[in-house]
């Protein structure tokens, strides 16, 4: 099965603005395509980097998507050969269906009235 | 113009406002009621990586991105006026910045709410080093090598169980920070964290000052209430294991294995919730062959030990610290510094750093320091650091290698040219 996996951190139906601040993150597995063929939600006991880094690490995630992202786990995921779209301000869909067409990239702005 | 006059027209709105507020020292924001970002002055524009036609009409959430945005968003506690709190932001350029905010609201004449508006001034936080601190978690373990990967995937297990750590590695390989790591991973990281040099004082004094002393009237004893105590919940480092005395190992054994603590002059063992962790940079082995490790205490740490690699057996790791360092002290000492030259890079490269990835700092530090130009050339690099004469001999123009001579790395040399050409 070719395509691959991201985790869009989120916050209420909002890309997460702060990436250490998230608990909550959509996991979707994307076809080469562009189909989003699987979607799921995931909880996490508490807003942890360390946690989300684990997670994306141990669940084969290629991609990683979050608004502010420190730059040391910018780069820890980054050594990890995880890509991470950062800065990106806007509502979850918009988003996914970038990524999903390939055309998310870091700093994009996808609030109403705002795209680029 | 008198200075009624002046009022009226700040009453009137004839003031440039947006230009007021780019003189103030501080950044500041106003946003309309919806909390969308209606104004950003130049200094806030600098701080956040935003600049005022990209942050106008976004929630200040994605703009400011301050710890407290959502839940704790000062703006909806107690109506969100005349409040004040220390919090960080994360800017465009991923870098976290501690910061003083101040909310207020602009009332219109009648009083209600017509802008809230935030202060932000940025405050400095400097580590003893006066390098910007917040230097633990794993993103600050840099590296890619194979030894490097075994450490970030360890630490997760290791942070997950409650057993004592043992970490072994020369010095500046990182001990601390791991620790740190350890503890901030864990959870118990909202709990302290206490780091106990143990080689100051007298073994009776420093078993008081961890286990406690119970009040000795007669004596004119005061009640100590021990670093054990302090750190319940949280973890206390040991940074050299061969410090603690062959006495004080068999109280630490002791509370390995019951996980309570009898205070100087008390009966009763007082449980305590407390993870140790140990770090040496001699030979654990060593220690325990020539007796200077009590048995049952060196038992206890073998389980979860960790040997951390020199940097010279890190050599993948290299060009990415000193990538990061670079980028660090050019950000701190505000000099446009983009990299090392090919020849600094093949002297950095050969040097063998016997005081590991803290040397290694040191040696950026230095550079950027000096460096007059945008790449590190090796008369940039301390006296210290010394260079292969083979890239000191300038090749004479026309005569270099053959074409299809093996490309090997240049090796850099000091030499006055290379100062001249350096700074």
């Amino acid at each position: 099965m070719t395509g691959h996996r991201a985790l869009i951190a989120i916050r209420g139906n909002e890309v997460a603005w702060r990436f250490d601040r998230t608990a909550e993150a959509l996991v979707c597995d994307i076809a080469e395509d562009g189909t989003v063929r699987s979607r799921s939600e995931i909880i996490f006991a508490r807003q942890s980097p360390e946690d989300l880094c684990d997670y994306v690490l141990a669940h084969g995630i290629d991609t990683v998507v979050a608004g502010a992202v420190e730059e040391e786990y910018y780069h820890y995921l980054r050594y990890k050969r995880v890509d991470v779209i950062d800065n990106v301000a806007g509502e979850i869909e918009p988003a996914l269906a970038r990524l999903a067409s390939g055309r998310l990239a870091s700093g994009d702005i996808l609030f109403p009235g705002k795209e680029g | 113009m008198t200075a009624t006059d002046k009022a009226d027209l700040i009453a009137a709105g004839m003031v440039d406002l947006p230009g007021l507020l780019d003189a103030l020292p501080m950044g500041a924001a106003v946003y309309d009621g919806d909390g969308k970002v209606v104004h950003l002055n130049l200094l806030l524009q600098r701080l956040t990586g935003f600049t005022l036609d990209e942050a106008r009409g976004l929630p200040c959430r994605h703009v400011l991105r301050t710890a407290t945005c959502g839940r704790d968003c000062p703006h909806l506690r107690q109506g969100g006026c005349e409040q004040s709190l220390i919090t960080d932001i994360v800017n465009r350029g991923r870098r976290r910045i501690p910061v003083r905010l101040h909310t207020r609201c602009v009332p219109d004449r009648d009083g209600n709410t017509l802008y809230r508006m935030d202060f932000v001034e940025e405050l400095v936080e400097q580590g003893a080093d006066g390098m910007a601190t917040r230097k633990s978690g794993k993103g600050a373990l840099i590296g890619k090598s194979a030894a490097m990967e075994h450490i970030l995937v360890t630490l997760p297990e290791f942070a997950r169980s409650d057993r004592p750590v043992l970490l072994v590695g020369e010095t500046g390989t990182g001990k601390d920070l791991i620790a740190e790591c350890v503890h901030e991973t864990s959870l118990r990281a909202k709990r302290p964290f206490l780091r106990m040099n143990l080689g100051f004082m007298p073994a009776d004094l420093l078993e008081a000052e961890l286990f406690g002393r119970a009040a000795q009237e007669g004596a004119g004893l005061e009640e100590i209430r021990g670093r054990f105590a302090e750190a319940a919940g949280g973890s206390i480092f040991f940074p050299e294991l061969s410090d603690a005395p062959l006495s004080l190992q068999k109280k630490l054994a002791a509370f390995l294995e019951t996980g309570a603590v009898v205070p100087l002059g008390a009966t009763t063992p007082q449980p305590i919730d407390v993870r140790l962790l140990f770090a040496t940079q001699r030979n654990p082995d060593e220690l325990a062959d020539k007796g200077l490790l009590d048995p049952g205490f060196y038992n206890h740490l073998s389980a979860m030990r960790l040997d951390l690699p020199p940097l010279r057996e890190r050599g993948e790791d290299l060009p990415f610290l000193l990538a990061y360092f670079a980028e660090r002290f050019a950000e701190r000492f505000k000099k446009n510094v983009r990299g090392f030259s090919p020849e600094a890079m093949s002297v950095l490269a050969e040097y063998p750093y016997p005081g590991n990835v803290r040397e290694l700092r040191n040696i950026v530090e230095y550079a950027v320091m000096t460096a007059k130009s945008p790449l590190i050339v090796p008369a940039n690099l301390p006296v210290y650091v010394p260079v292969a004469p083979a890239a000191a001999a300038a090749v004479p123009p026309g005569r270099g290698p053959a074409p299809d001579a093996p490309k090997k790395p240049a090796r850099g040399k000091k030499d006055p040219a290379g100062k001249g050409s350096g700074s």
